[in-house]
């Protein structure tokens, strides 16, 4: 075959398909336009009702068969409508969420082959589900894929059951920072009814650090006074994140008892765990710690520096005198930059004309 | 059969790989996105949106000369969405009052703030902060090129994750939400990369984004056509490739960690981002990280750029693109056919040479072989007219394969007005559009070859483009 029939027959060929291709978009485009046409119309239709079903002014039985005319669609406007609801209000949605014949189908999809599918399900289970999905749920916390352990834990606190939160903490065990500030959110979510839950890991033997760390955060979160003997038992742990966390938590809580256990972590040998203590320093407004704070000032990491230098301004008048003073006296170049820009940042300080290096 | 023919079978054998590489990337990028967006779920941005734990970023924008529509970037970047954040703008030696702008838009006082000095940069002149806008630093230093401000702004950032954008930039409202997302679901991301538009068309009031329309003329539709085909549904692919050896300088997310270790983009480099991706591929290799810092794609967050609108400002732009690929293989050579580096050696660099860098030069040398072979009698008129048909049906299957793939996202076509103007922009593409662009590309190779190292001219801001609100005083 020589070069001109193989071209030609390529261009041929690749003509059609441009053709067949641009006929497609076209009918794409269409398609797609009658599904946004669709949706806008069905939600200008439904949204109101809903509305109005929330004010009391309607029924069920006069929304559900609008709903059900697209009950996909329906399903995710209900979730818009039940997130920006607060958590009673969200409740008073419920009626609609049983309505829809979605609940079955949704639990027979935790079991999936795709995980795109048990991740779906696993959410949605969070707003239609009932004391009857608790289970599948439960099961769900021990998926192959961290996503819908997530997402199955999520739906489970949303539902309120406080029996999930030692489940959750053993499924969602996974090492790092960022897993464990997602357990903790989630956990928290589920308010003061949480920590007994907590209490039990805290106090209890045979948990992990992560566990403790992200037990000792929810404590935090929830600021709950109970928690404050175990917290301070926690400063002592070996592992610098738990002690880390026990020391933010402790300062969110804002009992002045514990100022002088934070502050024997001071020199811990931990950077963060020391510039952890610095912030809680400022935010206790603990000014019997100006000296600790001054000396943080020359801390060889920047944040515990600069969170040195927060607190002390935090402390009002004493710290400020203490900065403004560090800023010619300081024995430290580094403490001298720090106190420079912290009162400069806070507009008490003018800066230095001069170009810097 | 004769040399030249042999040459003819070589360049269709070239042409056909080329268009089929590439109509793989598209197909993969698009596989890509699609199992992207099926494991979003409902609440997952509106989550990391209200969180207090979302990790906090430092979002720099390095700008030269751009006094005419700095103000409206950095309005645009204050109002993103996301829990926390600081907007760090470095003038870097503007002559045409930038700062000055700065200081009585956003009310700025000077300040002394220090930070580590990883990398050395040009000497700083000042500091600014807003009492308006406690999150907004500008820094004002001594001229440096691009890489050195960024280079300057890292030393004073204070956020473990590195937004970078151009001065020109704007970004949809939950670009940093979307790009924050790997971040938190992997600890092995090392940097994520976005989506890059052509902003010229979009209606931006006030740093809010009101009106998602095309470029008005046809130079700008042809850019729309090559940023959709290649920059977005191909990058995808190239990323799920462990090739992505160019992350846009218009839209970063990284770890400062990982930013510190790799020295920052090269001063002196004629494009710094794809310098710095393709060395930021050499140090993840060379140290042994491959596991533990992966580049990511985020097919949902969005970035939007001015596009040269005027043929020199075009020319010029391309000719610097060509130059600034052909250092970086330069300066990486050695991850080339290299298995250390993996795919990215066996098949990124192979590819980002063979395809991006000499694609211009096999192209035009095509065309003259055509001429000659026309001229002398070798091949018949109808001959030549079935390969330039068949360079021309390629180009534009692969065009509309990109345009398919976008009309199910929301980044497709906002009306048939502006559909139907993007194939005709498809049809017109090789007609004239894409040639010029290979003259230009070979002008700027063989610039390169004769030590040509400077950055060319400096695009000047159309008032029409990306309709950014101007800045009254």
């Amino acid at each position: 075959m020589n070069l001109l029939t193989i071209v030609t027959i390529t261009a041929a060929i690749l003509t059609l398909l441009s053709l067949f291709l641009l006929i497609l978009i076209i009918g794409m485009r269409i398609f797609t336009d009658r599904s946004l046409d669709h949706e806008a119309d069905f939600r200008k239709r439904s949204i109101p009702l809903i509305k109005a079903f929330l004010r009391g002014e309607t029924t069920v039985e006069i929304v559900t068969p609008i709903l059900l005319k697209d009950e996909n669609l329906a399903l995710l406007i209900l979730m818009e409508e039940a997130d920006s609801l607060d958590e009673e209000g969200g409740k008073k949605l419920h009626p609609l969420f049983a309505a829809l014949p979605l609940l079955r189908k949704e639990e027979h999809s935790l079991t999936s082959r795709l995980w795109q599918t048990r991740l779906h399900a696993a959410e949605r289970l969070g707003y239609l589900g009932d004391d009857t999905s608790m289970p599948a749920l439960m099961t769900a916390l021990r998926d192959d894929v961290v996503g819908v352990r997530f997402a199955a834990a999520r739906s489970l606190i949303q539902h309120g059951c406080t029996d999930a939160v030692e489940p959750i903490l053993s499924s969602l065990d996974i090492p790092g920072e960022v897993s464990q500030r997602r357990v903790a959110e989630i956990i928290s979510s589920l308010g003061p009814r949480a920590i007994d839950s907590i209490l039990k890991v805290m106090n209890g033997p045979g948990y992990d650090d992560s566990t403790l760390s992200i037990a000792a955060r929810v404590s935090g979160i929830l600021r709950s006074e109970r928690t404050i003997p175990s917290l301070r038992h926690l400063l002592k742990h070996p592992v610098a994140n738990v002690r880390l966390n026990a020391v933010r938590s402790l300062s969110s809580i804002g009992d002045h008892a514990v100022i002088q256990d934070i502050a024997a972590l001071g020199e811990d040998s931990s950077w963060e765990v020391r510039s952890t203590v610095m912030a809680a320093l400022g935010k206790l407004r603990a000014s019997e710690n100006i000296p600790l704070l001054l000396q943080g000032l020359s801390d060889q990491e920047w944040w515990v520096r600069h969170n040195a230098g927060v607190a002390l301004v935090l402390m009002g008048d004493q710290g400020i005198t203490a900065l403004k003073d560090a800023v010619d006296h300081h024995v430290d170049a580094y403490g001298r930059d720090m106190s420079r820009q912290i009162l400069q940042q806070n507009g008490l300080l003018e800066p230095t004309t001069e170009a810097l290096p | 059969m004769t040399t030249i023919h042999i040459l003819l079978w070589l360049i269709l054998a070239y042409y056909i790989s080329l268009h089929a590489i590439y109509l793989i990337l598209v197909l993969v990028g698009a596989t890509q996105a699609r199992r992207y967006r099926r494991g979003i779920t409902f609440a997952e941005f509106r989550r990391i949106g209200e969180s207090p734990l979302t990790m906090p970023i430092s979002l720099i924008i390095p700008c030269y000369n751009e006094a005419s529509i700095v103000v409206a970037t950095v309005r645009n970047a204050l109002r993103l969405n996301y829990p926390q954040f600081e907007v760090i703008v470095v003038s870097d030696g503007s002559t045409d009052g930038t700062i000055d702008i700065m200081k009585e838009s956003f009310h700025l006082r000077k300040i002394d703030r220090f930070g580590r000095k990883h990398i050395l940069t040009k000497d700083i002149l000042g500091i600014y902060e807003s009492p308006d806008h406690p999150n907004l630093v500008v820094i004002d230093k001594v001229n440096g090129r691009r890489a050195d401000a960024i280079n300057a702004a890292v030393t004073l950032s204070r956020y473990p994750l590195l937004c970078i954008i151009d001065a020109d930039c704007v970004l949809e409202s939950d670009a940093l939400l979307h790009m924050a997302r790997p971040f938190l679901r992997d600890t092995g991301v090392a940097a994520v990369a976005g989506i890059v538009r052509p902003s010229n068309g979009l209606k931006i009031v006030d740093g809010k984004i009101l009106q998602n329309t095309l470029p008005k003329t046809l130079l700008g539709m042809n850019q729309e056509v090559e940023y959709a085909r290649s920059f977005q549904w191909a990058r995808i692919g190239l990323c799920r490739l462990k090739s992505m050896l160019c992350i846009s300088g218009a839209l970063l997310l990284i770890k400062k960690s990982l930013f510190e270790e790799v020295g920052g983009p090269w001063p002196q480099a004629i494009t710094d981002d794809i310098e710095f991706t393709m060395r930021l591929n050499r140090h993840i290799h060379d140290r042994r990280r491959k596991d533990h810092a992966r580049l990511v794609f985020s097919p949902d967050a969005v970035c939007y750029t001015e596009i040269p609108e005027k043929i020199g400002q075009y020319a010029s732009q391309r000719n610097r693109w060509q130059r600034g690929t052909m250092q970086a293989l330069m300066r990486n050579a050695g991850m080339i056919f290299n298995p250390r580096y993996g795919m990215t050696g066996l098949f990124g660099m192979p590819f980002f040479l063979i395809f991006e860098a000499l694609a211009a030069i096999v192209e035009l040398s095509a065309w003259v072989l055509m001429v000659v072979c026309l001229t002398l009698g070798i091949a018949s008129g109808v001959e030549i007219i079935a390969m330039i048909f068949l360079a021309y049906i390629l180009g534009v299957f692969l065009s509309l394969t990109a345009v398919l793939l976008s009309e199910s996202t929301r980044l497709r076509a906002a009306n048939w007005c502006d559909f139907w103007r993007l194939i005709l922009a498809i049809l017109l593409d090789n007609l004239g559009f894409h040639q010029f662009h290979l003259i230009i590309r070979v002008i700027g190779t063989f610039q390169y070859l004769l030590g040509r190292k400077d950055l060319g001219a400096v695009m000047t801001r159309n008032g029409n483009q990306s309709s950014l609100t101007p800045h009254t005083p």
